[in-house]
C-alpha cells in the first residue's frame, strides 16, 4: 500500500510524483513532508523552490524547512551552471531530504539534461536520504521523452489521474525496493484529516453487474401506451385473422364456382337479359 | 440597466480580493476582454486600490470607452495614479522606429521580456498603499508575449516571477489570455495549477445562437466547484444568466 511505502526506513530514494491540472499532487507533497517532520525530525529538510507555491507557503508547511529560492528573476539571471553548482554545494554538508519544486521549472531553466545528471547526483549522493519532486505532466508533451527519463530515474514515482469508475481519485505508482523487487499497483486515493489513505480499486465482476442492473421497464421508456389492459389482451384473443383457415369444413365445389351469400340489403334479380350467366 | 447587468455579471464571477490569482481564457473567437473590464469595475470600487496594467491587446482609448460605459474614468484615474499602464507593444513599436533591428534575434527577445518585468516591478514599488488598499497587477494579454516570439521558458519564468508577489498581503494578479496553439495550451496548464479562480471564455460548441453568444465557466478550489453560465454580449451591456433561461431575462 502506497502509504506504508512512503513510511518506509529506509524511505524510497527518489520520489517523484507526476501530477495534472485534473488531479493535483501538492497534498502528497504536503504528506510527504509532515511525514520527514514527525518521523525523522532530526535530518534538515532543503526547499528547492523553482515555483512559488501559495498552498504550500500558507498551510505553514514551510516553517522548519530550509527554502532556497531558484526563481528567475530578471535583475538576478543566474547561470543554470551557477544554480546546480550552489545545490551541490548545499547537499555536502549534512544529511538532508531534498525538495524540488517543481520539476516541471527545473526542466525548463536548466534543460532535460542537466535537470536529470543533477538529479542523478543527488540519487547517488549518500549525504541526501531522499529526493522529492512534483512534476506537472501538462506542461510537457509525450514527445519530450520527459516522463520515461524520470521514471526510469525515480525508485517511487506516482501518476495521478481523475478518478475513474472508482470513489476517489486513482495513482499508478512503481516502487523499485532496494533488493530488486518492482511492485507496480493501481490505487485509488483519498487525504482523509491530512492523512494519505488509499485502497485497491475493485474490478466490477460482469455477472454481478447484469445481476444487479435496475430492469428496464418498457413502458417507463415512453409516454405512448404500448402495454395491454386485461380486457384488451381478451379481445386480442379472441381476434381471428382474416386469412387464416378457418375451423368450420367448407364444401368443397369444383369448377372454380363462387358462393356469393347475399347480406340483407343486397338487391339481387333473377333475371338474365345477355344469356351468359346460366342462372 | 447597465448597472444591474454589470453587477449580475460581478456576482456571477464571484472574484474577491481573497482570491490573488485569477486567470481569464479566452477560447476560439470568444473574447473575454469584457470580464477583465467588469472586474476592473469591481477593482476600483475601492478607492484605495491601485492597478498596474500592463496593455497588449487594446488600445488605452479602448479601454477607456468601455469604462465610461461602466462607470469609471480610466483616464482620470491614470492622472491621479490610480492606475499605471504599461504598453510594451507601443514601446517596441518606438524602439523599431529609431532604429532598425532586422530580425529580433534571441537576445532582443530575452531584454524585452527583462525590460517588461523590470518596468512592472519598478511600478510596483513606486505605488503607495494605504492599508485596505490592494495592489492589482492586470496582463492583457499573455499570449502576444508568444506572438512577438519569446519562447515557452521566458514566459513561464516571467509568469513565475510574477507569481512570487504575491506572497505578499495585498497584491493581486488577473492574467488574460487567448488559448490558439499547443504552446498556449501548456502555459495555460501550468497557469490553471496555480490559479485561485479560472475563468473561461467559449462560443457556443454547436455553433451560432442569436440569444447566446457565448459560455463563462468559473472554476474555483483546484476544480472543486464549477459553474457555468451563458452571457449574450448586447451593445451596452453583457447579459449573464444560467443555461437555458436565456427567453426569460431577469433584467425587466
Amino acid at each position: 500500500m502506497l502509504p506504508t511505502y512512503l513510511k518506509n526506513k529506509p524511505p524510497p530514494k527518489c520520489v517523484l510524483i507526476q501530477d495534472s491540472v485534473k488531479v493535483k499532487g501538492n497534498n502528497f507533497l504536503k504528506h510527504i513532508i509532515n511525514n520527514h517532520k514527525k518521523f525523522n525530525g532530526v535530518v534538515k529538510q532543503l526547499y528547492l523552490e523553482f515555483e512559488y507555491n501559495r498552498s504550500l507557503n500558507d498551510d505553514g508547511l514551510l516553517k522548519n524547512v530550509e527554502k532556497h529560492d531558484f526563481i528567475q528573476e530578471c535583475e538576478n539571471q543566474r547561470t543554470a551552471d551557477d544554480q546546480i553548482k550552489e545545490i551541490l554545494s548545499l547537499i555536502n554538508q549534512e544529511s538532508c531530504i531534498v525538495i524540488i519544486d517543481s520539476m516541471a521549472h527545473m526542466i525548463i531553466n536548466f534543460g532535460k539534461d542537466k535537470t536529470y545528471s543533477l538529479v542523478h547526483k543527488l540519487k547517488q549522493s549518500n549525504k541526501v536520504v531522499q529526493v522529492v519532486s512534483i512534476l506537472h505532466m501538462d506542461m510537457f508533451n509525450e514527445n519530450d521523452g520527459i516522463f520515461k527519463y524520470f521514471n526510469h530515474l525515480s525508485t517511487l514515482s506516482m501518476k495521478l489521474s481523475p478518478m475513474f469508475m472508482s470513489e476517489w481519485p486513482r495513482v499508478n505508482y512503481t516502487y523499485k525496493k532496494v533488493a530488486g523487487k518492482i511492485i507496480e499497483e493501481n490505487e485509488q486515493f483519498s487525504f482523509v484529516n491530512g492523512e494519505l489513505v488509499t485502497k485497491a480499486i475493485e474490478k466490477l465482476d460482469p455477472k454481478t453487474l447484469v445481476q444487479t442492473a435496475p430492469a428496464v421497464i418498457p413502458e417507463a421508456l415512453t409516454t405512448f401506451k404500448i402495454s395491454l389492459n386485461e380486457s384488451d389482451k381478451k379481445l386480442r384473443d379472441n381476434f381471428t385473422l382474416p386469412y387464416l383457415p378457418k375451423d368450420e369444413t367448407v364444401k368443397q365445389e369444383g369448377g372454380g364456382l363462387i358462393h356469393y351469400e347475399f347480406d340483407d340489403i343486397d338487391d339481387w334479380d333473377e333475371e338474365d337479359p345477355d344469356d351468359d350467366l346460366d342462372i | 440597466m447597465t448597472e444591474i447587468g454589470a453587477d449580475r455579471l460581478l456576482a456571477c464571477l464571484d472574484v474577491s480580493e481573497i482570491d490573488k490569482f485569477v486567470l481569464i481564457e479566452e477560447h476560439n473567437l470568444a473574447d473575454s476582454n469584457f470580464v477583465l473590464s467588469h472586474l476592473m469595475k469591481q477593482v476600483l470600487n475601492n478607492k484605495k486600490n491601485k492597478i498596474c496594467f500592463v496593455m497588449m491587446h487594446n488600445t488605452v482609448g479602448h479601454y477607456h470607452n468601455v469604462g465610461k460605459r461602466l462607470g469609471y474614468d480610466l483616464l482620470g484615474k491614470v492622472k491621479d495614479g490610480s492606475i499605471a499602464i504599461i504598453e510594451p507593444m507601443t514601446a517596441i513599436f518606438d524602439e523599431l522606429m529609431k532604429q532598425s533591428y532586422g530580425l529580433y534575434t534571441n537576445k532582443v527577445l530575452d531584454q524585452m521580456i527583462i525590460a517588461l518585468e523590470t518596468a512592472i516591478k519598478s511600478q510596483m514599488q513606486t505605488f503607495k498603499v494605504e492599508d485596505g488598499g490592494h495592489v492589482h497587477m492586470i496582463i492583457d494579454d499573455l499570449s502576444h508575449l508568444f506572438d512577438i516570439g519569446i519562447g515557452f521558458g521566458k514566459v513561464v519564468n516571467f509568469v513565475s516571477s510574477i507569481n512570487k508577489f504575491t506572497h505578499q498581503k495585498n497584491f493581486n494578479v488577473l492574467i488574460n489570455m487567448h488559448i490558439g496553439d499547443e504552446n498556449d495550451h501548456r502555459i495555460s496548464s501550468a497557469l490553471e495549477l496555480i490559479a485561485d479562480i479560472h475563468i473561461d471564455v467559449a462560443p457556443l460548441k454547436t455553433g451560432h445562437s442569436s440569444d447566446v453568444t457565448g459560455v463563462l465557466t468559473i472554476t474555483k478550489d483546484g476544480g472543486g466547484s464549477e459553474n457555468i453560465y451563458h452571457y449574450k454580449a448586447l451593445e451596452r451591456e453583457i447579459r449573464t444568466f444560467r443555461p437555458g433561461e436565456s427567453l426569460n431575462f431577469l433584467y425587466r
